[in-house]
């Protein structure tokens, strides 16, 4: 009876580890880089964002208006900066991303003289981003910086980002 | 003969009022080779009683019998464990085990399909910044950055593209 109780128990906590949420990108990220010291996170969570949305509601200005529109689209964010091993960084960071090809598709890929980055999307069933990860490696300064974007990445998003920062050809 | 002291002797036996000295006279008077008709009834009474006398009582050497019968060993039965038998204990965790990860990789499997419909996390985020207008700043920098991204990205592909299309026209020509 002992026996079999203990069994039943040890088997939901399997189920429930096995069925957990997801973590985000960032997350798995600084798992790898929990101890060390040149690898800070900046994490803006879905209750921070609410507040900034609501302060910038409050505090509307025609400059401000598209960030709005950005921001409201934004669940949380995540900012990774290493100003140390930024290659090793930043070629770990991609490893991780291609080897949950499950999850992310790469979207875009950049390189010109002062930097160079690349673009994963996470979609939903629908088709729909909910998830975009950035590496972005500036050659000058030696940094390493990871935006770690969740909510609802749409057209609506790109529109009020080209908007807030300037038309520059900007596709999703 | 007269045995009228004996007849007497034996009525007071059975009224149980005879001293030892008398049953003593009973008892060889009994055990002589004749022994008159009318009394052999009386004679296997007084005979067993001084039979069981004469028997012999437990030699010194009894106790020793006894305990060396008591202390002897008993012969234990050898029990042949197989390494079936051996393993088991670990046959039975292991199949354990098996149920346990077959569980929790079927519950895997069943979640796999909806993995992209999955809800991340937030419960471990912890902000940074309290300060609504800091954290504001940050944000603020980082879609800066990544619209600066996709402006490269896309000038990329644009000059990338160009590239292509001025190679395949060298080719034509």
């Amino acid at each position: 009876m002992k026996k079999g109780i203990c069994l039943i128990i040890a088997a939901t906590i399997a189920l429930g580890l096995s069925a957990q949420r997801s973590l985000d990108f960032a997350s798995k990220f600084m798992q790898k880089y929990k101890d060390s010291t040149f690898v800070t996170c900046i994490t803006v969570s879905p209750k921070m964002m609410e507040q900034i949305a609501k302060r910038t509601e409050q505090n509307k200005k025609e400059e401000t208006g598209h960030i709005i529109q950005v921001i409201s689209k934004l669940k949380s964010a995540r900012i990774i900066t290493a100003d140390n091993h930024c290659n090793d960084c930043y070629r770990t960071a991609e490893s991780l991303l291609k080897r949950n090809r499950q999850r992310f598709g790469h979207s875009q890929s950049y390189n010109s003289e002062h930097a160079h980055g690349t673009f994963y999307t996470r979609k939903n069933k629908k088709g729909s981003i909910i998830e975009l990860v950035m590496l972005h490696e500036d050659k000058k300064t030696d940094r390493l910086t990871i935006v770690n974007l969740t909510g609802n990445i749409d057209n609506e998003f790109m529109d009020g980002l080209i908007k807030a920062f300037g038309e520059r050809g900007l596709k999703p | 003969m007269d045995y009228k002291y004996i007849e007497q002797l034996l009525e007071r036996y059975w009224q149980c009022e005879t001293s030892v000295e008398e049953e003593e006279i009973l008892r060889t008077f009994f055990s002589q080779k004749e022994v008159p008709a009318m009394f052999l009834r009386y004679r296997d009474l007084f005979v067993y009683e001084q039979k069981a006398k004469t028997e012999k009582p437990l030699g010194d050497d009894f106790d020793a019998k006894i305990m060396a019968i008591i202390e002897k060993e008993t012969p234990v039965k050898a029990r042949t464990i197989t390494l079936r038998n051996r393993f088991m204990p670990l046959f039975k965790a292991a199949a354990v085990v098996a149920i346990i990860v077959t569980l929790g990789n079927a519950a895997q499997l069943s979640t796999s399909h909806e993995q992209n419909d999955e809800e991340i996390n937030y419960s471990d985020y912890k902000d940074t910044y309290k300060d609504p207008a800091t954290a504001y700043d940050k944000v603020h920098n980082a879609l800066e950055l990544v619209s600066e991204g996709f402006s490269m990205a896309n000038v990329s592909d644009t000059t990338a593209t160009q590239n292509i299309t001025e190679d395949i026209s060298n080719i034509n020509k």
